[in-house]
């Protein structure tokens, strides 16, 4: 009986069936990470956008319209490579010796014990941060629409049974929110779960490995990027989608 | 028809619970408060009454500081709410004191503001365990005799939208109740209330003044501000027109406008 199972089970796994086994994981995977990192920016984005303060609400704004209105891809881009390039920056200030920084032939990072190297568990929370980044701006809007839509009679009345401004918002406001939020959240998700398949698409180890090429000597970040975006495009489609 | 089974409002005596000393408020160009002061002492009911738009709403909340005033000072238990700033600009001074005021100040609003994603029994034990900060097996004993006094015990695990407008009110009133207030705040509590139900709110009303509870009570039903009431201020136009007890407000009335509104308000 096991030995059927496993005879069968040959026709399930080979390598095309594991590599397709193992981008599902990563689809949700990063779907669920990426939608809770959308969740926590929107709540985040919602709040400045209702605070009182006018600067707050700037940024908050500036989130909101700002992310919603770039395209996508390039966050995608954009984030990890930003991200990673800034951590080695800031670790390069603190280690590199003067004598390393000099013995650096490559363009990046400043010298070679700054290098962080990527594992495919790191690339994905960067695949994931950059989700929410995206998403989180439209979870923004959505909550903040849902936050309005909250009877202020209710809010009055936590303040005029004493409570402070964070225990309305936790304990009455955010609660009450969820039930306007939940539609357009739902949409969110969608779009969400949809745009993981360009993730995977985008292959961020080779757009790394582009900008780097790209960047060598006198690395321009603005064209590097406007660049990768084309070549990302480009060789991702031919390559293989399950390097992750 | 003169009926004394209410106390004569005692000059000195108790303690003043609430006092308002010389309230100015505008909305904008709109001035609705244009210099009120009253006092309500230890156990007395006063009743706030006056046409729509006399500023009764809004003096009844800026005893509690939902609107801040923009002239005068609010004492409860002769302790100055602290304010800063001047005019419109006019803001609470002091967050804990605010906070420590108004968790003795028991609010029931016209449109009941039940939370809707609690129980009632949540509802009710919220304000003591979350900012009288009391032992939740205490809070809980008592909120469930609170729901039992205004007769609504049944309800308390079902959730303010599937209650009437009655019941649901009752429920606000226990969770008024429940936070042992110095005052009992009504704004207009039978306001947005059909007529057979609004009968089972006002019981309860007149249960709570007859134990003795301080009240200020916005109304719109005079025959209910007559028997509760141990003072009625009519309001007009930002003003004190009248002030008394029920038998001088209704029984003697000597403002003209006072006449009017109370013709009015039999005929209405």
């Amino acid at each position: 009986m096991t030995d059927d199972i496993a005879f069968w089970l040959g026709y399930l796994t080979n390598g095309k069936h594991l590599a397709w086994y193992a981008s599902f994981q990563f689809t949700i995977f990063a779907a669920v990470v990426g939608g809770a990192f959308a969740v926590i920016f929107g709540l985040l984005g919602a709040t400045l956008k209702n605070s009182r303060l006018p600067p707050l609400r700037l940024i908050g704004t500036l989130y909101s319209s700002i992310v919603r209105g770039v395209p996508d891809v390039l966050f995608f881009l954009f984030f990890p490579l930003a991200f990673e390039q800034t951590v080695e920056w800031f670790v390069a200030t603190q280690i590199c010796s003067p004598e390393a920084i000099a013995a650096q032939t490559a363009a990046w990072p400043p010298c070679r014990e700054a290098n962080w190297l990527l594992g495919s568990f790191e690339y994905l929370m960067l695949a994931s941060v950059s989700l929410g980044l995206v998403y989180g701006a439209f979870a923004t809007n959505v909550i903040h629409g849902a936050m309005r839509s909250v009877p202020a009679g209710q809010l009055e009345a936590a303040r005029a049974y004493g409570m402070s401004a964070s225990q309305v918002l936790w304990r009455v406001h955010i609660r009450q929110m969820w039930v306007y939020a939940l539609p357009g959240l739902s949409n969110v998700w969608m779009l969400l779960v949809k745009a993981t398949s360009l993730l995977s698409l985008l292959q961020i180890a080779d757009i790394v490995l582009w900008a780097d090429r790209l960047g060598a000597p006198n690395f321009c970040r603005l064209l590097a990027w406007s660049t990768t975006i084309g070549a990302g495009a480009t060789t991702s489609s031919s390559s293989s989608s399950t390097s992750w | 028809m003169v009926s004394m089974t209410h106390a004569e409002p005692v000059p000195s005596g108790p303690l003043p619970v609430v006092e308002l000393r010389d309230l100015h408020k505008s909305f904008g160009a709109l001035e609705v408060l244009k210099g009120i002061s009253f006092t309500a002492r230890e156990g007395q009911v006063i009743s706030l009454i006056g046409s729509s738009g006399s500023g009764k709403s809004t003096l009844l909340r800026c005893i509690n500081m939902l609107e801040v005033p923009d002239r005068g000072d609010v004492l409860i238990d002769g302790e100055a709410i602290a304010l800063t700033g001047e005019g419109q600009r006019r803001r609470v001074g002091d967050e804990n004191q605010i906070r420590r005021i108004r968790s003795e100040l028991g609010m029931v609003f016209q449109s009941f503001n039940l939370w809707a994603h609690m129980t009632i029994l949540e509802n009710v034990m919220e304000a003591p365990l979350i900012v009288q900060k009391r032992a939740r097996a205490e809070v809980e004993a008592e909120a469930r005799a609170m729901l039992d006094k205004v007769g609504i015990g049944a309800k308390a695990d079902a959730y303010p939208a599937q209650l009437s407008g009655g019941q649901q009110q009752r429920a606000a009133i226990a969770r008024a109740l429940c936070i042992n207030p110095r005052v009992m705040l009504f704004d207009e509590p039978t306001s947005a209330l059909d007529p057979e139900l609004e009968v089972e709110v006002l019981r309860v009303i007149k249960l709570l003044a007859d134990e003795g509870r301080t009240m200020v009570l916005v109304t719109h039903d005079m025959e209910f501000a007559r028997s509760v009431s141990d003072q009625v201020i009519f309001l007009h136009q930002g003003l004190i027109e009248e002030q008394g007890t029920p038998d001088e407000i209704f029984g003697a009335t000597r403002s003209a406008r006072l006449k009017q509104f109370l013709n009015a308000a039999n005929h209405g």
